[in-house]
């Protein structure tokens, strides 16, 4: 959408709370008497407010926030999903103590269906009246939300990692909070090359697996190793590798890079230990996520040599904010709980600078801001962090991580099973404007 | 019916066309091509193949029997599979009952809840169009499902394992992880029994007899409905047994009943409705062209330098592109009853 179709979407958007809310008081008036939703565990808010979003103080900033969290609560993506209400919490409680402002979250459970997100995300529009929405783990269930949402004149940030939601599908009310596929695969390309000489990839048959395989492949051929071999792997939900594995073990490759999502990896990691492969091949695990791994015992799970992630723990800075994650909820903290964080905090600054929620007035006012006035600050003290004007990227650094010994994993106060072994700034691994073939 | 003679593969061989000779001999000259470029990853794939195939036998044949026996499509196979998978998870990490204990718990409760479904439903559909019964069990895979949901949540969850299964065992031509073997060994013992259960007892004379001629099987004496709900506890008990293993192998989430039952059903429906040897050849067809059809793919690329000719992902397919070339030939799958989708 164009800068001159503004008014366009900010008045589709009341068009459709307007729908929304006709069409809810008249199932009601209808005796339809379904009551609820059956799906998200939500608050089922209170209906639209009939404006731009919010309540306005007289301070300016809006006094009342509405803040859908799309996240997958069922599934086999469902600790992510506690993971966005946790990190979502924390935030809220440090913005409300910070400005006068009241915020209402909501959850919405994505699963892992697109259709089925996107029909909760009209439904929080229309009926709840959200003002603000984030999540979206899965890159397909994120652009068919953001999309709808964008549309809709509703800013949408989002942790889908796929290149497309800054790319192709950009949006001009979606704004990506997680790392993108590419800068992760940027990072990772030379510690792999310092790790092996030859290196099988893996990688899961979809546009993310596909993406970061070719990129990780032309990094390291830059970096002096080659790639010895390289499958295409059913998913994401594939559970036996065995076919791919034996492909491995036949080629010369002194590395294994696993390009395959969250529950996929851990069943990969498991394989791979049983077949005890990890001890001959040095380990590379893509957008690494600490949760994936520890659901294995310590031996499997320290077979990691190198993972590019958005954050982890034990990224200097984050202490207080992984204890506060780890005495708030049942999962140990992990990149989710950091990034959900991010999403609410700069939603919602967003709107108390612009004054509004209104997607123009979100976009005015995160385009090309730098944030330096965040407790993101706190929690990421050496990070430059931007949103970056032509993708709505946030430009951030990658972390690269390696585990500990299975000694030296530690589980009190809270999981640390690996250590950050450097970080790569986010503008040297993100693509040029030119590239991301977003046209905003 | 059900059908586990081998009388079928004589006919099968006597019948074949000259077209399906060719393609035969294709298929071993491919397959020696590949063996003779690539041995050792061969071998791998082979035995991987086989593994792969025992584990879809063992999923499917509790379809099997219920589908050739009670004439039921039962669409709730998929959710007994994840059941007995979830029960693993309640038997062995709630009451911390052993692992090998929970072989034998979970598939009798997973039976009992087969037998349950069987009394409480299909028993009132068995002489209505089958359609009715697709409809029936489709109806009770979504409130199993819920039930699950409801019970353990929707995280996926995970069990721990005996550790002399933990580790792989060198077979010498190739490596396999303890167990993957376990759950092989455990899918030839229940094939072995089913068909000496339907084959050489009277208890599965009387169920056959019942099968071609249910008014006469009864007019002398036999009670079929028992006969019904025994087999229907059996299917539904292999069905438990199938998530015991997967489980404790690959862990437990809601989306491994539907996984399965799309294969389960392409498994039965290749080796033809009805046949319980049809079923094993079925699953191991499946199994060896799912792990071979990449590495002949791959190496005939490698000998040719067209590189199109290795597809990628074409494993996950191989599957379907197998039902597909089966029921074009022959309608009523490898070993079906004559006339049956014909």
């Amino acid at each position: 959408m164009s800068r001159n179709s503004r008014g366009t979407s900010v008045r589709r958007r009341r068009f459709v709370k307007a729908a929304g809310a006709t069409i809810t008081v008249g199932a009601l008036a209808g005796c339809s008497g379904d009551g609820g939703d059956g799906s998200d565990g939500g608050d089922g808010g209170s209906g639209g407010d009939g404006g731009d979003g919010g309540s306005t103080s007289g301070g300016g900033g809006p006094s009342e926030l509405h803040v859908g969290t799309f996240a997958p609560y069922t599934g086999p993506f469902a600790p992510w999903g506690e993971a966005h209400t946790v990190g979502s919490e924390l935030a809220k409680a440090d913005l409300e103590s910070e400005y006068d402002v009241s915020i209402t979250l909501s959850e919405y459970d994505t699963e892992t269906n697109p259709s089925a997100a996107q029909e909760r995300m009209q439904r929080a529009v229309t009926s709840d009246g959200i003002d603000l929405a984030h999540g979206g783990v899965s890159s397909a269930v994120a652009g068919s939300i953001g999309s709808w949402a964008s549309d809709n004149g509703v800013p949408f940030l989002t942790q889908g990692a796929s290149d497309t939601l800054t790319g192709s599908n950009c949006q001009p009310y979606m704004f990506r909070a997680y790392p993108s596929n590419t800068m992760m695969a940027r990072s990772v390309g030379g510690p792999m090359a310092e790790e092996a000489d030859s290196w099988y990839l893996l990688y899961t048959d979809y546009i993310w697996g596909q993406t970061a395989q070719e990129i990780i492949g032309t990094v390291l051929e830059e970096n002096g190793a080659s790639v010895v071999g390289s499958d295409a792997v059913p998913g994401p939900g594939n559970q036996d590798f065995t076919q791919y594995l034996n492909n491995v073990a036949n080629s010369d490759a002194t590395g294994l890079a696993m390009i395959v999502p969250g529950l996929d990896a851990r069943a990969a990691a498991g394989q791979i230990q049983n077949r005890g492969m990890a001890e001959d091949l040095s380990m590379m695990f893509h957008q690494f996520e600490d949760l994936v791994m520890w659901g294995l015992d310590t031996e499997a799970a320290s077979m990691v040599d190198v993972g590019p992630t958005g954050w982890t723990s034990t990224v200097e800075g984050g202490d207080e904010f992984a204890q506060r994650v780890a005495d708030a909820g049942e999962t140990d903290p992990f990149a989710r709980h950091y990034m959900a964080y991010v999403c609410v905090d700069q939603a919602v600054r967003a709107a108390m600078r612009a004054g509004s929620t209104d997607g123009e007035a979100i976009r005015g006012a995160l385009e090309g801001h730098e944030i330096t006035d965040s407790t993101l600050n706190d929690i990421q003290p050496n990070a430059t962090l931007r949103w970056r004007a032509c993708d709505h990227q946030l430009v951030q650094p990658t972390h690269l991580v390696t585990a500990r010994d299975p000694g030296e994993m530690t589980d009190d106060p809270y999981k640390q099973w690996y250590d950050v072994t450097g970080s790569v700034a986010g503008e040297e691994v993100i693509r040029s404007c030119e590239e991301t073939g977003c046209s905003l | 019916m059900v059908q586990t003679g081998f009388g079928a593969v004589r006919e099968a061989a006597t019948d074949a066309s000259p077209a399906a000779l060719a393609t035969t001999l294709v298929l071993a000259v491919l397959l020696a091509h590949a063996f003779l470029v690539r041995p050792g990853l061969f071998v791998d794939q082979l035995v991987g193949g086989l593994v792969y195939g025992l584990i879809l036998v063992l999923v499917a044949l509790g379809l099997s029997i219920i589908l050739g026996l009670l004439g039921v499509v039962n669409f709730a196979h998929g959710a007994f599979v994840m059941v007995g998978a979830y029960l693993t998870y309640q038997v062995v990490v709630a009451w911390g009952v052993s692992f090998w204990a929970a072989l034998v718990i979970v598939p009798v409760l997973v039976g009992l809840v087969g037998v349950a479904i069987e009394r409480g439903v299909l028993r009132f559909v068995y002489d209505e169009n089958p359609l009715i019964g697709l409809l029936a069990t489709f109806g009770l895979a979504l409130m199993i499902d819920e039930a699950v949901r409801a019970i353990w949540g929707g995280s996926p969850l995970s069990v721990p394992t005996p550790a002399v299964l933990d580790s792989s065992v060198n077979l010498g031509i190739t490596t396999i992880a303890r167990m993957r073997l376990f759950t092989v060994l455990v899918s030839v013992l229940v094939i072995v029994a089913v068909f000496l259960l339907i084959e050489r007892t009277d208890f599965g004379l009387s169920v056959r007899a019942g099968v071609l001629d249910r008014e006469m099987a009864e007019f002398v004496g036999v009670n079929i409905p028992v006969r019904f709900v025994v087999m229907f506890f059996v299917g539904a008990a292999i069905a438990g047994l199938g998530g015991v293993l997967r489980g404790a192998e690959l862990g437990m989430d809601l989306s491994m009943g539907n996984q399965f039952i799309i294969l389960a059903f392409v498994v039965v429906v290749v080796g033809g409705v009805g046949s319980l040897f049809g079923s094993v050849v079925s699953g191991l067809l499946i199994g060896e062209a799912t792990f071979l059809t990449p590495l002949v793919l791959q190496t005939l690329a490698e000998t040719t330098n067209v590189a199109a000719l290795n597809v990628s992902g074409i494993g996950g397919l191989m599957p379907f592109l197998v039902m597909i070339a089966v029921l074009l030939v022959r309608p009523r799958g490898l070993f079906g009853q004559e006339g049956f989708m014909e």
